[in-house]
């Protein structure tokens, strides 16, 4: 019963966090809640890995969740500590050791299927691509799944990064949360990059990167956002995200 | 500890006579301490600060290192006799471009942005206080892991330039350096979540786990992006040469 309860409490508090748009500011985003223990944690990674040594540290706070850190020998994931679901994997024993490459696209993306498939990890109505990505001393196929709505990427993205020499799996990310389908974005991507310029003080800068995403907010209320790399005059970089539907600028970092 | 770091400065008070004597040329060898020395730098220039990622590498660096952080050196002190010369680890955290990183010196202004280029063939220079890697063909070998966190600084600046004017390329092929890893592509410092501070922290950690250079750089670029839903900020495009590296055991390179 006390289990019941408490995917009960869960599952409404995943539904509230995922219809949170609107929600008061000054409020804490409900997935900053603890749900899941350490145990748990390492069960979920253990599923996976088939690792005996694995140990969880946390919860760790981020600025928009909580997570454990699983670590053993040659692997490391973070779980979210709210949902259970494993945000990152490294399974660097099957890590590439050098620039070989055996396997073509095609079986890099069959891999990352088959190894989807077998834990469960559903890509239902994903599209997949696959990119090779030359690390100098190592490379990779990186398989990713994702799903866009009126041009926005939406929260809910996988990635299997595959060994180009072996065809094994090294490294998942899966990044899902509760949404509704965006609307259209009413900020040009002309008008967010002058917004974006602003925040970020350049006068005079140039947008190199451009994406529409879906986020949400310190409150867990869900944004429409247009995240922009900006160079400036002086050749340093700004990213900032600029609100899709009232224009509100925020720096993310500069570099 | 008090009396290495007083070492260090006289150390560092030798390498200014030394110049002086010597005009330009540089210092015949490097030297080797016990345990290890370990130079990790932050800078501020403009409204950009990587001194708080500076930071968190050296702080879950592991300790078997001597480790030294060091605000806003510039360039020339940061190859000196008594750092990079002298170092197994050498970490740079700072704005950056195909071919350089800078480094600062206080007060920020003028004098704020000196750079540490590949080789002559690009930035903005090899004196003082800019510097060259290629002004150091046999002082730097000893080093295990450079580290240029910075924008772009695994491009290609010229292809008419040796290596490129690539600082990692400059670094372990011409200037014998076990390893060293930059970025393809944009990053970021400064806000949370956003990256430099995380994977500064975990690249530390995890090479002090014994993983291999690339190894620590892919796991430290994933806790990126769980800090940021999956958006990798750049830190996803590391490039290294020589990434089976270990630093661990504390050693010296080759």
């Amino acid at each position: 019963m006390r289990y019941l309860l408490r995917g009960l409490v869960a599952i409404g508090t995943l539904a509230l966090a995922g219809l949170a748009i609107g929600a008061a500011s000054g409020a804490t985003d409900p997935r900053m809640a603890v749900n899941v223990t350490s145990a748990t944690a390492v069960s979920a990674v253990a599923r996976l890995t088939g690792a005996v040594d694995l140990a969880a540290t946390g919860p760790f706070t981020a600025v928009d969740h909580r997570y454990y850190a699983v670590d053993g020998k040659n692997v490391h994931a973070n779980v979210d500590a709210f949902t259970g679901a494993i945000r990152t994997l490294a399974l660097l024993a099957n890590a590439p050791t050098g620039t070989d490459v055996a396997v073509a696209k095609a079986d890099a993306a069959a891999s990352a299927a088959a190894f989807l498939d077998a834990y469960g990890i559903s890509t239902a109505g994903l599209s997949a691509t696959v990119k090779f990505v030359d690390h100098g001393s190592m490379t990779e196929f990186v398989v990713t799944y994702e799903r866009r709505v009126n041009g926005a990427l939406v929260p809910d993205t996988r990635s299997v990064s595959i060994n180009p020499a072996t065809g094994a799996v090294f490294g998942l990310t899966t990044f899902s949360r509760v949404y509704v389908d965006p609307p259209k974005a009413t900020i040009t991507l002309d008008e967010a990059t002058k917004a974006g310029l602003d925040v970020a003080g350049m006068t005079d800068g140039q947008l190199v990167h451009s994406d529409l995403v879906v986020t949400f907010d310190a409150a867990g209320a869900q944004l429409l956002v247009w995240r922009l790399e900006l160079v400036g005059s002086d050749g340093g970089a700004a990213a900032v995200q600029v609100d899709a539907l009232s224009g509100a600028g925020q720096l993310l970092g500069r570099g | 500890m008090r009396r290495v770091r007083w070492v260090r400065r006289l150390a560092a008070i030798a390498t200014i006579l030394g110049l002086s004597l010597t005009a330009f040329a540089p210092t015949a060898s490097a030297t080797m301490y016990s345990p290890p020395w370990a130079d990790i730098f932050g800078s501020t220039w403009n409204n950009l600060n990587t001194i708080p990622a500076a930071t968190n590498f050296y702080n879950n660096l592991s300790s078997t290192y001597h480790r030294f952080l060091n605000q806003n050196s510039t360039a020339t002190t940061a190859m000196g006799s008594a750092y990079a010369q002298s170092d197994a680890i050498w970490a740079d955290f700072g704005h950056g471009n195909a071919g350089f990183i800078q480094f600062c010196s206080p007060p920020n202004g003028a004098t704020c942005s000196t750079s540490l280029s590949a080789n002559s063939g690009v930035g903005i220079g090899c004196g003082s206080p800019n510097d060259c890697l290629s002004d150091y063909p046999t002082q730097i070998h000893h080093i295990k892991y450079m580290l240029f966190a910075g924008c772009h600084t695994a491009i290609d600046a010229n292809s008419g330039a040796p290596n490129a004017g690539n600082l990692v390329k400059q670094a372990v092929y011409t200037e014998g350096v076990d390893s060293a890893l930059g970025f393809r592509d944009l990053i970021y410092f400064g806000a949370p979540g956003t990256g430099g501070e995380i994977w500064g922290t975990n690249d530390a950690r995890y090479l002090s786990q014994s993983y291999t250079v690339n190894n620590a750089a892919f796991t430290a670029a994933q806790d990126v992006q769980n800090a940021n839903f999956g958006w990798g900020g750049g830190y996803d495009t590391f490039w290294a040469i020589g990434g089976g590296t270990k630093v661990m055991p504390a050693a010296y390179g080759s």
